[in-house]
């Protein structure tokens, strides 16, 4: 009797915890006014660099343009993908805020819509004002979502194509300069297409290559009206690679290894605090309802507003 | 895991009780998990009972769902529901342990939304598009019924297995641009994959 008596208790305790949820995350309601001279937001996701070869490289600069530019930002030396370490999770988790597994062939979009979704919907904007630009044809499924309540609607300007960065470089200015978009993603796919063919010196001039149209576009908003000092620029990864020792090393990634979660983030841009280094741990997710804080729209997700990131005008 | 195993021994180490046959007609509402999105569906089954073992059939009707784009067409008659319980500990007691086995069938007719820019009058322009998901569920689980009177009980359980879907999608706004093949089976998530979720249940005894 007692026994029984305990299986029930037990019984009723399970089915009262599983009926709980934690509830997490963020929900970014607009002002009237914008706190912030934010007026553009520009992401710019490197494709798969290791930390270590990047800003923890001890032995030789492969980013000297993004580590002078450092000064004039903020840098997050604890950013990590925390879910899915490969190109179009790691992508949806910067661009839905949720980390989720999805089809690394671009076959499968997002459960969740797009902040370039929410942001055109808000803003009511053509689809040009918020683009997608990219070095693999795959990244335009990140534009849309599953979510029937958001498929096919206020769809971004998607470029993607599997092409050199260079040529991606290219068209991201054409792209500004005819559009001006407020809020824009720009893919660079060299990392990681030298680290999975293991060429290791085209790995690191990849890296130095991204490094040159990291800084070309910084100076390239700096010189237009519309975007100087109105713009933010986000510059981050998707995923990291193995470390050495870790299965092939820096050919592979796509497991929770640290070499494949810890990423980077530099942001630069005229509400942030200069010169700063933030240690406290944010992830790919903390990115969306930050955006939204930015560029005053409307936003609920899993992830949080990155606060240390920015000061009010 | 270590709990789940535990139960699972408490069941099966406990004496069945033999019962007699009856019948009854219950109120079944379980919100459930289709890989991560949630609805929440209401079935009045019919259901006979002989000895520790039941078996039940139904209608199911569509109360809510976050997937669809017209909530306000609930609540819609979508499907079938069966299910067969099983009690360890006799079924005569006022509170029992069952198990389950339950299979859910569904046609779900919907519509949703699109907002494309129209170019030429410079604005968002809405287009309307069909939508019917036929959606199978086989959910295994555990579950407690507490009897309030000799007619009436409820219960609650938990249950977790497999789902298949499947769904074709048209326009249905004149005018709408035509869907490319990957959007005409647009359910929000995979075609197969895992299920779980919980039972609410108000029984009546015939």
């Amino acid at each position: 009797m007692i026994l029984k008596r305990n299986t029930i208790y037990l019984s009723f305790l399970i089915l009262c915890l599983s009926t709980c949820k934690v509830d997490e995350g963020s929900e970014i309601e607009p002002s009237s006014e914008s706190n912030y001279q934010t007026k553009n937001v520009v992401i710019i996701s490197i494709d798969g660099p290791r930390y270590i070869d990047t800003w923890n490289n001890t032995s030789i600069d492969l980013i000297p343009n993004q580590r002078s530019l450092k000064s004039e930002g903020v840098f997050f030396n604890n950013f990590y993908n925390n879910g899915f370490t490969y190109t179009m999770s790691g992508h949806a988790a910067i661009t839905s805020g949720y980390y989720e597994n999805i089809h690394n062939n671009g076959t499968e979009s997002p459960a969740n819509k797009s902040i370039f979704q929410q942001f055109l919907s808000y803003t009511k904007l053509p689809p040009f004002k918020s683009c997608i630009i990219a070095s693999k044809k795959k990244l335009d499924a990140l534009g849309n979502t599953k979510d029937l309540r958001w498929h096919n609607s206020f769809l971004p300007l998607t470029n993607t194509e599997n092409r050199e960065d260079s040529v991606t470089l290219r068209v991201s200015l054409d792209v500004l300069s005819e559009h001006q978009p407020s809020l824009t993603m720009i893919h660079f796919k060299g990392p990681d297409v030298a680290g999975h063919g293991n060429r290791w010196d085209d790995y690191l001039k990849a890296i130095q290559s991204t490094d040159i149209y990291v800084k070309e576009i910084w100076n390239y908003l700096q010189t237009v009206e519309n975007y100087r000092n109105k713009t933010t620029l986000l510059i981050t990864n998707d995923h990291g690679r193995h470390l050495d020792g870790i299965q092939n090393g820096f050919i592979s990634h796509g497991d929770r290894c640290e070499g494949c979660k810890h990423i980077s983030l530099l942001a630069l841009g005229p509400d942030l605090l200069k010169g700063s280094i933030v240690t406290q741990h944010f992830g790919q997710i903390d990115l969306a309802p930050t955006i939204a804080r930015l560029l005053n729209f409307p936003w609920e997700g899993e992830g949080k507003e990155i606060i240390p990131l920015t000061r009010q005008k | 895991m270590k709990n789940g195993i535990l139960i699972l021994s408490l069941f099966l180490s406990t004496q069945l009780n033999a019962q007699e046959n009856s019948k009854s007609i219950e109120i079944n509402t379980k919100g459930y998990f289709v890989d991560g999105i949630f609805r929440l569906i209401s079935s009045p089954t019919i259901n006979w009972a002989k000895n520790n073992r039941e078996i039940g059939i139904g209608p199911t009707f569509l109360l809510a769902s976050v997937v669809a784009a017209s909530s306000n067409q609930y609540p819609r008659l979508v499907g079938l529901q069966a299910h067969y319980r099983y009690f360890p500990n006799g079924n005569n007691n006022q509170l029992n342990l069952f198990l389950f086995e339950e299979i859910t069938l569904q046609v779900i007719n919907d519509t949703w939304e699109t907002n494309e820019w129209n170019y030429t009058l410079s604005k968002y322009q809405a287009f309307e598009y069909t939508n019917r998901e036929y959606l199978g569920l086989s959910n295994l689980g555990y579950g407690i019924i507490l009897r309030l009177s000799e007619k009436i009980s409820v219960s609650q359980s938990i249950g977790i297995g497999v789902y298949y879907s499947k769904s074709d999608s048209n326009e249905k706004t004149p005018g709408a641009p035509e869907l490319f093949n990957e959007d005409q089976n647009i359910n929000g998530y995979k075609d197969f994959g895992l299920t779980y979720g919980l039972n609410f249940v108000i029984q009546f005894k015939l």
